[in-house]
Formats: structure tokens, C-alpha cells, sequence
């Protein structure tokens, strides 16, 4: 009678050989998405400071002249002199684009803020700070910023 | 009849080695670069936090000031300086860079570092729009912080820069508050 060697099958190896790609796409996986969500909020972070200085830039217009917030589709910021002004469609930091939106605002008849219908107010301005950017090229994230500046008297 | 001894063959030996010493420089460099990777890590995380930490800081001394004093501060250079009165307090708060440093001193009291000791502020630039007198006033900064390459790190040599833009208006210097 024959003697089979002891060892392993080649079914056992197979299985063995997926185990262990198994696990090992565990951890790669965990280890990346790590890295990945340091990355992420990095670069949220800077972003949201970038359109937070635009947003309180358009707050520093406001309070200047009121009438300078203008309702505007999309437009950037330039400062000079010592003056801040909407100009252009945007602003690009590094790979950060920037860009401001303008929005008339109506209130209903009991004098609150409404989306859909109501009267059109002129001492209220919904301002939108948008800054987008590419965390890896085929990867685009956004920061929306949101407020509603009145005019103060 | 001669009887064999059980083992491995001589050729077997080698196999054996050959594959041993692939596997073990594969795992070796893995295990490098994942330490490596730990280390960098932390110096990055390091100076990530104290980003946001001195962002959220001047930010809300700006926002909560009352105004600005325009000749003891220092705009438009690379070591910039914002001397705020602060609503509701005679002290004035002082933000300041010294060797890499930066610090807000109120008035009375030591000064208090801004960042940790893993990072250093290697430029800090101020700029104001706006006056006092037209009620409005607006300063926007950049700030750039790098790792100070003192981290408990074997990788000392990493280093890790930040840049964040940022600015605020100051809400108290408004019209009708």
C-alpha cells in the first residue's frame, strides 16, 4: 500500500492563500482609511478657515455700506488699498477656489425669513461662502458657509 | 535495506531559506515604513492641531475686540503683531512672535504660548481694512507653522508646514452695538 505524505491539500492552501488576503485587506484598508481621514479633515479645516475669511470679509463690506452687497451669482473678492470689493467670479488659494453668492431674501407677512414666497426684503441679504478643492483629483469636496446680513442703521 | 532517516533534503534547506529571507526583507520594510508612517503622523497631527488651536484662538480674540491699536500693531510684515483692546476690559491683549514663538499677552500678566512646543510659528501676517471711525474694521492673517522637529520621533528629520488663511471682522467696532 502506498504511503501518502502528510501535508497540506491543495483545497487547504487555497483556503489558507484567501484567509489571508482576507486580513490583509482588512488592515491595508484600515490603515489607508486612516491616513485618508487625516488628510480629509486637514483639509477641511484649512478650507473652512479660507471661507470663513471671505465670509467675514463680506460682513466687513456690509457694515461699510450695505448697499455694496449686491445680489450676485458668483464673484470673488479683491482687496486693495485697504478696500474690499466683489470682483471677478473667484478666488483661488492654492488648489482652494472660493466663491461668494449673493442672494435676495423674502420674509412672509409676519415678517420672518421664507424661501419660497413673500415679499422681497432690502435690508436682508443671504450670503453663501463656497470654497471647493480636490483632495485627490478624482475626489472634489465642498465648504458651504451661510448667513444673513441686515442692514444696521 | 538501507532505511532513511526522516528530514529534509539538502535542497529542501535551501528552498526553505531562499523563501525565509523574501519574507522576512518584505515584512522588514513594511514594518519601517509603518513606523515611519506612525511617526510622521504625529508630527503632522501635532501641528494640525495647534493650527486650529491658534486659528480658533486669534479669530475670537479679533471677533471679541473692541478695538484695534493701530500703532502699537504691526500689519503687512512677516512678524506681525495685533494689540486689541478688548470689549469691555481696559487690558489690552497682545499677540506677538518671538523666536518662532507666539504668545497673547493681556496686560498685567505673563504671556501664554499660542502653540506646543512640536511647532514653531515661522511667520504670522496681519492685514487691516477699515477704521475705527468708519465703524468697521476687518483683519485677515496668514499663518504659517511648521514642526519644530523635537518630536519624541524617529524620523526627526520629517518636517510638516501649515499654512491657514483666515480673517475676521471685528463685530464691536459695528454701528448700533
Amino acid at each position: 500500500m502506498k504511503k501518502y505524505q502528510s501535508g497540506f491539500s491543495l483545497i487547504e492552501l487555497l483556503f489558507a492563500g484567501a484567509l489571508f488576503v482576507v486580513f490583509a485587506t482588512g488592515v491595508i484598508e484600515v490603515l489607508i482609511s486612516g491616513l485618508n481621514m487625516d488628510r480629509v479633515s486637514e483639509e477641511t479645516m484649512l478650507a473652512t478657515e479660507y471661507a470663513r475669511q471671505g465670509e467675514e470679509a463680506v460682513r466687513f463690506m456690509s457694515a461699510k455700506n450695505f448697499d455694496d452687497i449686491v445680489p450676485i451669482l458668483t464673484t470673488g473678492i479683491e482687496d486693495a488699498n485697504g478696500l474690499i470689493s466683489f470682483s471677478g467670479t473667484d478666488n483661488l488659494y492654492e488648489k482652494y477656489r472660493r466663491t461668494i453668492t449673493v442672494e435676495e431674501v423674502m420674509r412672509d407677512a409676519e415678517g420672518n425669513i421664507n424661501e419660497e414666497s413673500g415679499t422681497i426684503d432690502p435690508d436682508t441679504r443671504k450670503v453663501i461662502t463656497t470654497v471647493s478643492w480636490n483632495i485627490t483629483p478624482s475626489r472634489p469636496n465642498t465648504v458651504v458657509l451661510q448667513t444673513y446680513l441686515t442692514r444696521f442703521k | 535495506m538501507k532505511k532513511t532517516l526522516p528530514g529534509f533534503s539538502f535542497f529542501e534547506v535551501i528552498i526553505y531559506l531562499g523563501l525565509f529571507s523574501v519574507m522576512a526583507t518584505a515584512l522588514l520594510s513594511f514594518s519601517l515604513n509603518v513606523f515611519d508612517f506612525g511617526a510622521k503622523d504625529k508630527t503632522s497631527r501635532q501641528v494640525l492641531s495647534d493650527a486650529r488651536f491658534l486659528t480658533e484662538r486669534i479669530t475670537f480674540l479679533i471677533r471679541n475686540a473692541e478695538s484695534i491699536d493701530d500703532n502699537a500693531s504691526a500689519f503687512d510684515t512677516d512678524s506681525g503683531k495685533l494689540v486689541l483692546r478688548m470689549m469691555g476690559s481696559s487690558n489690552m491683549q497682545n499677540i506677538d512672535i518671538a523666536n518662532g514663538v507666539l504668545t497673547v499677552q493681556e496686560t498685567g500678566y505673563e504671556p501664554v504660548n499660542l502653540h506646543s512646543q512640536y511647532s514653531k510659528v515661522q511667520s504670522l501676517v496681519f492685514s487691516k481694512y477699515g477704521s475705527s471711525g468708519e465703524h468697521a474694521e476687518y483683519i485677515s492673517f496668514t499663518a504659517t507653522l511648521a514642526s519644530a522637529g523635537n518630536t519624541e520621533s524617529t524620523v526627526p528629520s520629517y518636517q510638516r508646514t501649515i499654512v491657514v488663511k483666515g480673517g475676521t471682522f471685528i463685530r464691536n467696532s459695528q454701528k448700533g452695538l
